[in-house]
């Protein structure tokens, strides 16, 4: 019993030991171009909603969040809308990173009006 | 701030050493937080409650108003309170949202968003201040401090949620409670009446829930041996929310619920209990999404750690 908890400690051990560290990034290189942010309009109607565009050239994830208001979609264009409880300026924010850990972003502002 | 909440712990735990009465056992009130537990006693109270909205109201009326065509909540509760002394019980309440859920209609075209994952975590103290065994009464009450299970909100496939699918509000809170509660020999009815103050912070996005106010007075009457009939009337007040230190328009108000209960009590230990929410008055600053019902069932366990502990929640005579 003894030998048998000897053995998977020791196989724990090495299972842990022998775990490949990840090979850091060899180039900063940014793997992309944010070339900008634009929306179909700049002024939208409480329960309205406008296109919101990334222009983006080159492999990328993005990330989308607004001051308030909802974003459906996840590609490079999304579709913001606002509610009743959104009047106002509200910041769209659309960032954009590569796997050398650059990051880029931009933001557009849209008045809401009841 | 700090301070005086830490002065109030200490106050309490300097009470509870001196405490020399009883915690009874208080009635089940589905999923409501309530009064303390007699000494060793350990409680757990599960519940899963369905929510829907659909519709808008403006003040207290109808509107036109269309944009969320309905939402949709699931969420689990669960709460486990334990008397520490006889007059102080601790409990902490926690939740997860299966489904936060809004589904859009806009240009004809619809949407969806969803949340889902841990509310909030509120440690709460309470403390027996006044218990009449000759006349059935007594007084309690507490303190809580609400803990977001996250400060960052929730993003889904890249996309930030809007607050209004966000499992937490990521902010801090204090709770304030108080129940009193009263019964009556004739008939078997029992009065309690429990009220609850929420006070939030404001979250890392810089937005702030409202307070609120809550205020629920229980009716319950035994219909047979082991079945209890409930009549919950609450009443909710929620002040305005606010965004980066404006208020927001259409936010807060208040509400009127209706929640009959039937709960079936097996050995005083075991209570399985099942509840509807019937909203029957709104009035809502601005638009808002209309609250239209819920249900609820919820399992209550009471365990005595303590061999005498059970004999504790038959009424002293």
């Amino acid at each position: 019993m003894k030998r048998f908890f000897i053995l998977v400690f020791l196989s724990a051990l090495f299972l842990i030991a022998c775990k490949k560290k990840p090979k850091p990034s060899s180039s900063s290189e940014k793997l992309f171009t944010y070339n900008s942010l634009t929306s179909d309009v700049s002024s939208i109607k409480q329960g309205d909603a406008t296109n919101i565009k990334a222009n983006i050239t080159g492999a990328a994830s993005i990330a989308w969040s607004a001051s308030a208001g909802d974003i459906f979609g996840n590609d490079r264009t999304v579709l913001f809308a606002a509610g009743s409880c959104c009047t106002g300026n509200h910041t769209v924010t659309c960032t954009v990173s590569d796997a050398n850990n650059n990051s880029e972003s931009k933001s557009v502002v849209i008045y809401v009006h009841s | 701030m700090n301070r005086f909440i830490f002065i109030f712990l200490l106050t309490f735990i300097y009470f509870c050493g001196k405490s020399q009465c009883c915690g009874g056992c208080n009635p089940i009130g589905g999923n409501t937080n309530q009064g303390t537990l007699p000494k060793y006693m350990l409680q757990v109270n599960s519940y899963f409650r369905n929510a829907t909205s659909q519709g808008y109201f403006e003040k207290d009326h109808p509107s036109d108003f269309k944009f969320v065509k309905n939402g949709n909540s699931n969420f689990i509760g669960l709460q486990v309170g334990y008397g520490i002394t006889k007059r102080f019980t601790a409990d902490i309440e926690t939740g997860y949202y299966l489904n936060r859920t809004q589904n859009f209609e806009i240009y004809g075209s619809s949407f969806r968003l969803n949340g889902y994952g841990g509310s909030a975590v509120t440690l709460t103290g309470k403390y027996n201040f006044i218990k009449d065994t000759v006349h059935d009464f007594e007084f309690t009450a507490g303190i809580g401090v609400k803990v977001p299970w996250g400060i960052k909100p929730m993003v889904v496939n890249g996309v930030e949620l809007s607050e209004d699918v966000q499992p937490s509000n990521g902010a801090f809170g204090i709770a304030l409670r108080s129940f009193l509660f009263k019964e009556f020999d004739h008939g078997d009815v029992k009065i309690f009446l429990m009220n609850t103050l929420t006070f939030n912070g404001t979250n890392p996005k810089e937005y702030k829930e409202g307070n609120t106010y809550i205020s629920a007075l229980f009716l319950s009457k035994r219909l047979i041996k082991n079945l209890t009939g409930i009549c919950q009337v609450r009443n909710e007040l929620r002040e305005r929310a606010y965004r980066q230190n404006t208020p927001v328009t259409s936010s807060g108000g208040i509400r009127f619920v209706f929640i009959p209960q039937l709960n079936y009590s097996i050995k005083q230990k075991f209570n399985f209990s099942v509840l509807y929410e019937l909203p029957f008055y709104q009035n809502y600053n601005g638009i808002q999404l209309r609250d239209k019902n819920a249900f609820s069932i919820n399992l209550n366990i009471r365990l005595g750690l303590n061999k005498n502990v059970n004999q504790l929640c038959e009424k002293p005579r």
